[in-house]
């Protein structure tokens, strides 16, 4: 508990890095994300929605491929990828990321079919980005789970394949 | 304690994440909006404050970690001059809806790199 990094071999150390980076960059491109989105369906601004689809596609689809690959890479450093049942935290986190893809897709699909009404003038009140801007927070709450999973690591005593912590 | 404490740490600098990729929008021409500047400034300031908070009581409830180790104070000294470069470009675009000025675009991106540094040195580490 108290030598948590004394027992990491280096070679841990940069897909932890990207693992931990991926996961922050993530979280703070979908913050932005779910500011454009309300900010352009208050103001119905076609340069906020772009920059909204903008923050999806260029910001957090390439943190989320971050985040995902290395974690597969610090997976099979850990040896988890050998383990029959690996332990709740790591399940926790395949699933916040994996259900996460399909939110992303979902709200970037939103995003991009609200930005075409808009540019051919369709009027009204169109919920797509508010709906888009709804799957976002979901996600950031799956993540804040994934993120006190991956510290906390609930129940995981009896199954540490090396008896090695990540972080 | 410790697990819960570095669940907190994390929780902090994704807030810290959250403000600083909002300022960048707006530094690359995205229309923020003021409202929204303010929560992003609001989430860069209480994000690095429990980043400290945390990451300090952290290294205390940890018996291989002291206050005065070099990668610990590596971490303050980036902390407090990413926060100080990223002040001094906030306050050239705040209030204003224009383009950010290039220079207060270079010492944001300069603050960017220091924030991505210190995760670095939090992860290797050195002279631990």
């Amino acid at each position: 508990m108290t030598q948590l990094a004394a027992i990491r071999p280096d070679d841990w150390n940069l897909p932890l890095f990207l693992h931990v980076l991926g996961a922050l960059a993530l979280i703070g491109t979908l913050a932005v994300a779910i500011a454009l989105l309300i900010g352009a369906q208050r103001n119905r601004s076609v340069d906020t929605l772009r920059s909204a689809l903008r923050s999806l596609t260029l910001g957090v689809i390439p943190s989320w491929i971050v985040l995902r690959g290395s974690a597969e890479w610090i997976a099979d450093k850990e040896g988890w990828n050998e383990v029959d049942e690996p332990p709740a935290w790591i399940g926790i986190g395949y699933t916040a990321t994996d259900l996460g893809l399909l939110l992303i897709v979902a709200s970037s699909v939103l995003a991009w079919l609200s930005l075409r009404k808009a540019r051919a003038g369709e009027t009204g009140d169109p919920p797509l980005p508010r709906v888009a801007a709804g799957l976002i927070t979901l996600l950031v709450v799956l993540n804040v789970v994934a993120l006190w999973a991956m510290t906390t690591k609930p129940a995981s005593a009896s199954a540490l394949p090396h008896s090695q912590r990540a972080c | 304690m410790t697990e819960t404490l570095l669940f907190l740490h994390l929780l902090s600098a994704a807030v810290l994440f959250a403000g600083m990729a909002g300022l960048s929008a707006r530094v690359l021409g995205a229309d923020v909006g003021a409202g929204s500047l303010r929560v992003f400034y609001g989430l860069w300031n209480g994000g690095a404050a429990g980043v400290l908070i945390f990451g300090i009581w952290l290294a205390l409830n940890i018996d291989d970690y002291g206050i005065l180790d070099a990668w610990i104070l590596t971490a303050i000294v980036l902390w407090a001059a990413a926060g100080g470069v990223v002040e001094m470009a906030l306050a050239s675009y705040r209030d204003s809806t224009g383009a950010v000025p290039a220079r207060a675009a270079s010492l944001h991106w300069i603050g960017v790199a220091m924030i991505v540094l210190l995760l670095a040195d939090m992860v290797w580490k050195p002279w631990a």
